[in-house]
């Protein structure tokens, strides 16, 4: 191998990587930096009517409820999950939660999540 | 003749039979010392020609008559008053057999009291001195110190918690934990080096699968709780939606404040003396921290397990959340809360939440949430602190922290001393970082409100584990200070139930038709511990049957505090009813012998009280059932069956018993009588003493 196609091989690979990298942040990041058509994402908390700790499986089974990508965010209990919905609009993300919540044979509660912050004046 | 003989057997029972009667455990050697007043109509008052001195001891030999007890007259308080000096038995003992009394106005043990302990470490208090950009406040930890009217020059305010007096109760239990659900912690404080530090947890997961950015450390959930700091960059602000700004170290100040090393001659003391054990759980990182992870917080430190998080070993019993967001907590919006505080109070962690910080809106969520002890803000004076958020859900207030209105670029004067990092953005390590706030970096909020609240609890639960967080919560409201209405920024009103937002105001007292909006009062850990610490009377019925015309021994189950005694106890029959049931024998022991010569059912009272002098009362309705007499020696033929049965032949043996129980109790009933009658008035002033207790 010359050192220039070795420099060349060096070279493609880092790109490869690269490009995986690209892509996998692409498929995994929510919201503006998430893929094409994705461009709001929304976490919301759902309380599952039986617990689960199964964290693909409640992913998915969200997934094809709420008709949108729904990436599992953490673990609150068996019971209580957040998820991120991802949607192409606000208005998607919406009908999105209305299915979630439609599906009261899965899920007791489904609320959007917010943050909280410290409390200095 | 049936009931004759009923009577004779019970009192040939009570002659001959093994009772269980315990004596006061006291050793002979104790001595006792108890200050007596004389009502003015006492028969024991009568003018001798002898001195003061002389008469008291006269006074006191006869007392002593009364009760069976040998007693000396010591120092003279007064000509109705002295000291009076018994043996064999504890001051509290003593004491309560002399309040038994008719004719004794009051009778309290003779306690030395000791010199308040202060705290050395030197910022409590008075800060650094005060530079032109730092140092102070002046007042040090005025917060901790005992109330009084505010005075810079005393390092006095209303409103401080009386911390420094809880402490002669309690230092703290290094077996309650307290978790401070925060941003985690600078362990390298040098003022958070005395061994009660336990390790905690890191609960913030990923903002998105492999994002980060919210918590600083490259990573999710992990054991590591310490504090990568949380400043927030442009890119930042951008990002997450939050303001640009340097790291807070906002875990390292709640924490210090509830377990900062004390008395170690360095920095501050903690409401808790440093005693308990302090644990970070870290589920705030930059522009704050997602409901599912602070949740989860919750429920890992209260030791409910977390899915994919390795089981809390060192639950706490008391979870601190200097934390909050705006929103109503219902079941569309705070479900997830209100499940992980039911869960959480359901294992006996106490919940504290600050209310806000919005300026004086409604309180915050979390806090608004069923199973919080939501705390609102105080100035040093005791009304509501502008910044501070209040409603009807709000438990208890404390001090928040507050600037008395200076200039610009003035030092704040009464601001919450606590701990903090150097770092602007990420932490400088070592003793190099460490830092406290002062008057000009001050720590002000509702966030310094709830740690005063969270170390006072720590403090009740060490010295009675056994509370539960609605117990915790009824203490802490029953012993809390009222407000004042006087001593605010002039022209004040009193806070209401408006919806618009209320700066500086008077929170109103509990009352008939009144809502309160801070709460029941102002904290008072002093107050709150002593109640804590007091101990729970129980009754235990020892007789599986109580049957008529035998014993009945009933057992105090009653539990004192940690590191309390019991020391005495007093037993009376509120209600005989149809039993004329009696106490037979002593009724001041852990136990006691009741003898119903009927069927029907009694209530028994029993008052007991701890070294401390705290008392508690317990009654037990106690039904008896018709008894059947079996002589002793012989069966007697005939008779049977239940509801007062028997007759038949009774031999000689029995009837020699019987005839010396008779003449038995023909000699003590006049003995009897006399003392029941004391017994009485004795029960009546204990249920008194109770209720002024609880007042």
């Amino acid at each position: 191998m010359s050192v220039s196609t070795a420099t060349r091989s060096v070279v493609a690979a880092a790109a490869g990587c690269a490009l995986v990298a690209v892509l996998a942040s692409a498929c995994n990041a929510p919201g503006p930096r998430g893929v094409a058509g994705e461009a709001q994402q929304l976490r919301v908390m759902v309380k599952l009517v039986r617990g689960s700790e199964d964290a693909v499986a409640i992913g998915a089974e969200a997934s094809r409820i709420a008709g949108v990508r729904v990436s599992y965010a953490a673990a609150t209990s068996a019971q209580w999950h957040a998820l991120a919905l991802h949607c192409a609009s606000a208005a998607e993300c919406d009908a999105a939660i209305a299915r979630l919540r439609a599906a009261n044979n899965i899920y007791q509660t489904v609320e959007i999540e917010g943050r909280k912050a410290r409390l200095v004046s | 003749m049936r009931k004759l003989l009923i009577c004779a057997a019970a009192a040939a029972a009570t002659l001959v039979g093994p009772l269980s009667l315990q004596a006061p455990s006291a050793q002979s050697s104790t001595i006792a010392r108890v200050i007596v007043k004389y009502r003015a109509d006492s028969t024991l008052l009568r003018k001798q020609a002898l001195s003061v001195a002389g008469q008291q001891t006269l006074q006191a030999s006869a007392l002593g008559n009364r009760i069976g007890i040998a007693l000396d007259a010591g120092r003279a308080i007064s000509d109705r008053s002295h000291v009076v000096i018994g043996r064999g038995m504890t001051s509290q003992q003593l004491a309560a057999r002399l309040a038994a009394q008719s004719d004794i106005e009051y009778a309290v043990p003779d306690e030395r009291k000791r010199i308040v302990e202060v705290p050395t470490d030197p910022f409590y208090a008075s800060g650094p001195a005060v530079g032109p950009t730092s140092g102070g406040p002046a007042v040090g930890q005025w917060y901790l110190k005992p109330p009084a009217a505010a005075s810079t020059a005393a390092h006095t305010a209303p409103a401080a918690i009386n911390a420094e007096k809880a402490w002669d109760i309690t230092k703290g239990s290094a077996s309650i934990v307290v978790a401070v659900l925060d941003t985690g912690l600078r362990f390298d404080h040098p003022d958070l080096q005395g061994g009660n530090v336990l390790p905690g947890y890191d609960m913030i997961s990923a903002d998105s699968p492999g994002d980060f950015t919210s918590a600083n450390d490259g990573n999710g959930r992990d054991a590591d709780a310490s504090d990568p700091g949380d400043f927030v960059t442009a890119a930042d602000s951008t990002a997450l939606g939050c303001a640009e700004s340097n790291s807070s170290w906002h875990g390292t100040q709640t924490l210090g404040l509830i377990g900062a090393t004390t008395n170690n001659g360095v920095g501050m003391a903690s409401v808790s003396h440093g005693g308990v054990k302090v644990m970070p759980v870290r589920v705030l990182g930059k522009c704050g921290g997602f409901d599912s992870d602070i949740a989860a917080g919750v429920l890992w430190a209260a030791g409910i397990d977390v899915p994919g998080v390795p089981h809390n070993a060192n639950p706490a019993r008391v979870i601190n959340m200097s934390l909050g967001g705006s929103g109503p907590c219902d079941a569309a919006n705070g479900q997830a809360y209100i499940d992980a505080f039911g869960q959480a109070n359901a294992v006996g962690a106490v919940v504290v939440v600050a209310a806000g910080n919005s300026g004086g809106n409604g309180v915050s969520i979390p806090a608004n949430c069923p199973g919080a002890i939501g705390v609102t803000a105080l100035r040093h004076v005791g009304d509501k602190v502008g910044y501070s958020d209040l409603g009807p859900e709000i438990t208890i207030s404390a001090p928040g922290g507050n600037c008395v209105n200076t200039a610009g670029g003035d030092p704040c004067l009464y601001p919450i001393l606590t701990l903090t990092n150097k770092g602007t953005t990420a932490p400088v390590a070592g003793a190099a970082g460490a830092a406290y706030t002062d008057s000009f970096d001050a720590s002000l909020g509702t966030s310094f409100s709830a740690p005063l609240v969270s170390g006072t609890v720590a403090l009740m639960l060490s010295v009675q584990p056994s509370l539960t967080p609605a117990q915790v919560k009824s203490k802490l409201q029953s012993t809390a200070r009222p407000f004042p209405t006087t001593g605010g920024t002039a022209g004040i009103p009193t806070c209401t139930t408006s919806s618009t937002s209320q700066d500086e105001c008077y929170c109103p007292n509990p009352g008939v038709g009144i809502t309160t909006l801070c709460g029941a009062g102002m904290l008072d850990a002093r107050a709150a511990v002593a109640s804590a610490a007091g101990v729970q009377a129980a009754i235990s019925l020892t007789t599986t049957t109580p049957t008529a015309n035998q014993a009945v021994v009933l057992t105090s189950t009653s539990v004192a505090a940690a590191g309390r005694t019991i020391a005495s106890y007093q037993w009376t029959i509120l209600n005989a009813g149809t039993t004329g049931a009696t106490i037979t024998g002593a009724n001041d022991g852990s136990a006691v012998t009741v003898t119903p010569t009927a069927a029907g059912s009694f209530v028994i009272q029993l008052v007991v009280t701890d070294d401390l002098g705290t008392s508690s009362t317990t009654t037990l309705s106690v039904a008896v059932v018709s008894g059947v007499v079996t002589p002793p020696a012989s069966t007697p033929t005939g008779g049977g069956g239940g509801g007062g049965g028997g007759g038949g032949a009774i031999d000689a043996g029995w009837l020699v018993l019987l005839l010396g129980a008779v003449a038995a109790l023909a000699a003590i009933a006049p003995r009897e009588r006399a003392r029941r009658v004391a017994l009485s008035g004795a029960w009546r002033r204990d249920r008194s003493r109770v209720r002024s207790d609880r007042a």
